[in-house]
C-alpha cells in the first residue's frame, strides 16, 4: 500500500520508472482478471493495455483514495463490460457469430497448465457474467463485497447471492466433468 | 464433491502472464501517454463543464462545481506561495474527466425535517448520475444523458420511472441559469480565507463565501434568502476540492438547509454503463 502511494506520487510527477514498476507489479493480476472475464487472451491484453494507457494519461491528476489494485481491477472490469456489450450489440446486428477457439482450448496451453485450471476456465465461461465478475473481482481483484456490489449497482445481498450461486455453479460444473 | 473452499483456491491459482510483445506495446504506449499528458497539462484544458452545467439537474447535482466556478471570476484570490492556487482550482476541475462525491442534504421546514444522502457521479463525456436515499427503502435515481439530452428519473419505492427529453428551449433556458453568474453575484458580497486544516487526512486550505441576503443562489423558483454561508476546502497538493459545506436560511428562517459534500474523488475513470439507466421490467413509465 505504501509502495503504491509512492508509485502514484512519482507517476503524478511524470516518473517513467515508477510507471513501468507499476505496470510490472500489476500486469499479470490484471491480465488474469481480464481473461477470466472475457475468456479471450487478445481481448484481455487489449483491456489491460487500455487501462494502463488511460492511467498514464490521467496520472498527473490521479488521487489515490483507496487501494490501487482495487482501482485498476475496477477499470479492467468496466472495460471488459464495455467489450461484452459491444460484442452483444454486434451479435444482434450481424446474427450468430462463429465461436472462436480460445487459448484455453489450446493444447500447448494444456501442457503447461494443470487440467484442473483449464477446466475451471471453461467452467467460468459457462456461468453468467455478473456471477463471474463477482467471483473474479473479489478473489482475484481484491475488491471487497461492498465495492463489487457498488460496481454492479446492486445491494450487498444480491452480490452475495451472485457470488454464492457462481461458486455453486462452478462446483457443479467441475464435479460433473470430473 | 469439491467444497467451495477448493473452488476459491482454484480461482486464486489462475495465473496469466503477459507476453514480451504485450509488455513492449504497453510500455511504449504508456510512456507515450505519460509524455503527452506532460505536454497537455501545461497548455490545454479539455472538456468544458459548461456543457454539463446546461442541465438543471446537473446544476443541482454538481453544486460543488458551481461554487468553485466562482473562482474563475475571482482571480484576486491569487494563491499563497506553497498553498492552493485558487485561480487554478476550476481548471483542475475542468481537467478531471470524471468525479464522484457524497452529498448530504438536510432540509428543515415547518412541516418537519428531511434528510437525503446522495452519491453523484459526474462525467464530462457521459453526464450525471445521482443516487439518492431518504431512507434505505426510498431510493431515487436520476440520470442526465448529455449526448441524448434526456433526464431519466427512477423512483424505486413506487416502481415508476420517467424519461423526459431536454428540448432545445429547455437547454437554452438552463443555459441562462449559468451558475457562474449567480456565484459571481454571490461573491460580490464577500468571502474570506480560512487558512489550513486537515480533512480526512488531507491538508486543505479553505475559503468562506457569504451572502447575507437577497440573491437567489440555487433555487429555480424565486425565494428570499436570509443568509447563505459556504465553506470550500481544497487540497493543497492537488488543488481539487475535498469538502464543501453550505448553510442557507430562507424566508425569515422558515426554511433552512444544510448541505455537505465530501469524499470527493476526482479523475475517476467512469464507465459509460454507469450512466445508462437500469430500469427493471416491472416498473411503470409515468407520462408527463
Amino acid at each position: 500500500m505504501l509502495e503504491d502511494k509512492l508509485l502514484v506520487y512519482k507517476c503524478r510527477r511524470g516518473n517513467k520508472e515508477a510507471m513501468c514498476r507499476l505496470y510490472e507489479k500489476y500486469k499479470d493480476d490484471l491480465l488474469t482478471l481480464a481473461k477470466g472475464l472475457l475468456g479471450e487472451q487478445a481481448e484481455a491484453e487489449d483491456v489491460v493495455h487500455d487501462v494502463f494507457v488511460s492511467f498514464a494519461r490521467s496520472a498527473r491528476r490521479f488521487q489515490l483514495t483507496g487501494s490501487l489494485r482495487g482501482y485498476l481491477a475496477t477499470c479492467v472490469s468496466n472495460r471488459a463490460r464495455d467489450r461484452i456489450r459491444a460484442k452483444s450489440r454486434r451479435a444482434e446486428a450481424q446474427g450468430p457469430e462463429i465461436p472462436s477457439v480460445s487459448d484455453s482450448d489450446n493444447p500447448a496451453k494444456h501442457a503447461i497448465e494443470s487440467e484442473e485450471l483449464t477446466r475451471l476456465r471453461q467452467a467460468m465461461r459457462q456461468i453468467p457474467y455478473e456471477q463471474r465478475e463477482a467471483i473474479l473481482l473479489h478473489l482475484r481483484g481484491g475488491l471487497k463485497f461492498r465495492e463489487v456490489a457498488k460496481l454492479q449497482g446492486v445491494s450487498i445481498g444480491t452480490l452475495h447471492g451472485r457470488y454464492r450461486y457462481g461458486l455453486k455453479k462452478l462446483r457443479s460444473l467441475l464435479n460433473s466433468e470430473a | 464433491m469439491r467444497p467451495a473452499e477448493n473452488i476459491k483456491r482454484l480461482v486464486k491459482k489462475l495465473n496469466d502472464t503477459t507476453s514480451a510483445e504485450m509488455d513492449e506495446r504497453v510500455r511504449t504506449d504508456v510512456l507515450g501517454a505519460l509524455a503527452e499528458s506532460e505536454e497537455s497539462s501545461a497548455v490545454t484544458r479539455p472538456k468544458k463543464w459548461s456543457t454539463i452545467m446546461k442541465s438543471r439537474i446537473a446544476k443541482l447535482a454538481a453544486a460543488a462545481v458551481i461554487v468553485i466556478a466562482v473562482l474563475i471570476s475571482v482571480n484576486q484570490f491569487g494563491g499563497s506561495a506553497t498553498g492552493v492556487v485558487w485561480g487554478e482550482v476550476v481548471q483542475n476541475i475542468e481537467a478531471s474527466s470524471g468525479f464522484i462525491v457524497q452529498l448530504k442534504q438536510v432540509y428543515h421546514r415547518e412541516t418537519g425535517t428531511m434528510e437525503m444522502n446522495s452519491e453523484i457521479h459526474g462525467s464530462a463525456e457521459y453526464g450525471i448520475r445521482m443516487d439518492s436515499y431518504t431512507d434505505p427503502e426510498n431510493r431515487i435515481q436520476m440520470y442526465v444523458n448529455l449526448k441524448e439530452g434526456t433526464l431519466t428519473s427512477i423512483v424505486h419505492s413506487s416502481k415508476t420511472y420517467s424519461r423526459r427529453p431536454l428540448t432545445g428551449d429547455q437547454l437554452a433556458e438552463l443555459e441562462k441559469m449559468d451558475p457562474k453568474e449567480g456565484i459571481r453575484e454571490m461573491l460580490s458580497v464577500g468571502y474570506r480565507k480560512l487558512g489550513r486544516k486537515t480533512i480526512n487526512g488531507i491538508e486543505a486550505e479553505g475559503v468562506e463565501i457569504t451572502n447575507p441576503a437577497g440573491a437567489d443562489i440555487h433555487s429555480e423558483t424565486p425565494v428570499e434568502i436570509d443568509s447563505y454561508v459556504a465553506q470550500l476546502w481544497v487540497a493543497v497538493e492537488t488543488g481539487l476540492p475535498v469538502y464543501l459545506e453550505s448553510k442557507t436560511s430562507i424566508n425569515n428562517g422558515m426554511q433552512k438547509s444544510h448541505t455537505i459534500q465530501d469524499e470527493f474523488q476526482w479523475n475517476v475513470e467512469l464507465d459509460a454503463s454507469e450512466f445508462e439507466p437500469n430500469i427493471p421490467a416491472d416498473y411503470t413509465l409515468m407520462e408527463d
